[in-house]
């Protein structure tokens, strides 16, 4: 238990740090006007804040988790293909790539059990997966299992993975995942 | 005055590269610390700027290496990091880092820092 809240303690507070710093620069820029309202770098807030968001909803998930407390698992329809093109969309500047491709079929890949944790969880794994592809990121639906390709990917953080793997399986989704692959079994 | 600059996220760098511009520092811009310890040996930067996690080697192992290096053995190395424990300072400080600036932190602490160091 001791060496998993640790786990959580350096991902989260790397990320919350991170992601916070990404918006006090931002600011600052904007003070000082080295940028203004409508420049590309604003995104940046945005962007940071809806990751902060996720990460605050996942710290939440994990220390449950760890902790054997009360999930908040929710049943409800939640649309994985809209929740993929919608996350993209919103994180097209933090993906320094030179292609992304993403391959889902016209058809709703609806999941309702469990849906808060799985819904925030995978949202973390499509975060690492843009964050980790140096050169080609590729997402793809295939009836029920998710593939979240990545070319020439840096280091993934193996320890938190490890966490959210046995999340994911006590909520009946398998979670595989190597340097140049997720894969998400519904 | 030429800075090196080594952090894996884009966003933040992008906008901490705009705050060094603006006080006409030349900045070199690295993605890890591989890349940070090969431009450091081509650029042969004033000041160097090392996030620790970082991919392919972090900052500690590349403030190791350049420091190796007789030419910069008296170069200001500040580690800017979110790795915030005593621990992780006190490594960053055996490493051979001058000093450590903690994530999150104003672009002008990292300025001024800069001034500081280089004017010793």
């Amino acid at each position: 238990m001791k060496n998993d809240l640790l786990t959580v303690y350096s991902y989260f507070s790397h990320n919350f740090r991170t992601c916070t710093s990404t918006i006090v620069a931002t600011i600052e820029a904007l003070k000082m006007e080295l940028i203004d309202v409508n420049s590309d770098e604003m995104k940046s807030i945005y962007e940071s804040s809806f990751i902060m968001d996720i990460l605050d909803v996942c710290l939440n998930i994990c220390i449950d988790h760890i902790l054997n407390l009360n999930s908040k698992a929710s049943d409800y329809d939640l649309n994985i293909t809209n929740l993929i093109k919608k996350f993209v969309e919103e994180q097209k500047q933090l993906i320094e790539l030179s292609e992304l491709e993403v391959e889902i079929p016209e058809e709703d890949f609806i999941v309702n059990k469990n849906s808060y944790i799985i819904k925030n969880l995978l949202q973390i794994i499509l975060f690492e997966g843009t964050k980790n592809a140096t050169h080609k990121l590729k997402i793809k639906i295939d009836g029920k299992t998710i593939f979240i390709q990545l070319k020439d990917s840096k280091d993934n953080p193996n320890d938190i993975f490890g966490i959210f793997k046995n999340i994911f399986k006590q909520n009946g989704v398998n979670f595989e995942y190597n340097k140049d692959e997720y894969i998400l079994e519904f | 005055m030429k800075i090196l600059l080594a952090d894996d996220e884009l966003r933040l760098r992008k906008v901490v590269v705009l705050h060094l511009k603006k006080f006409n520092f030349e900045v070199i811009e690295a993605n890890n610390g591989l890349q940070a310890v090969e431009l450091a040996k081509s650029n042969k930067p004033d000041v160097i700027v090392l996030d620790v996690m970082m991919p392919e080697m972090d900052g500690l192992a590349a403030c190791r290496e350049i420091r190796s290096i007789p030419e910069f053995s008296d170069t200001p190395i500040i580690m800017l990091t979110a790795m915030a424990t005593e621990n992780d300072i006190q490594a960053g400080i055996k490493s051979g880092a001058s000093t450590y600036i903690t994530k999150p932190f104003s672009p002008k602490e990292l300025v001024d820092k800069i001034q500081e160091l280089s004017s010793k």
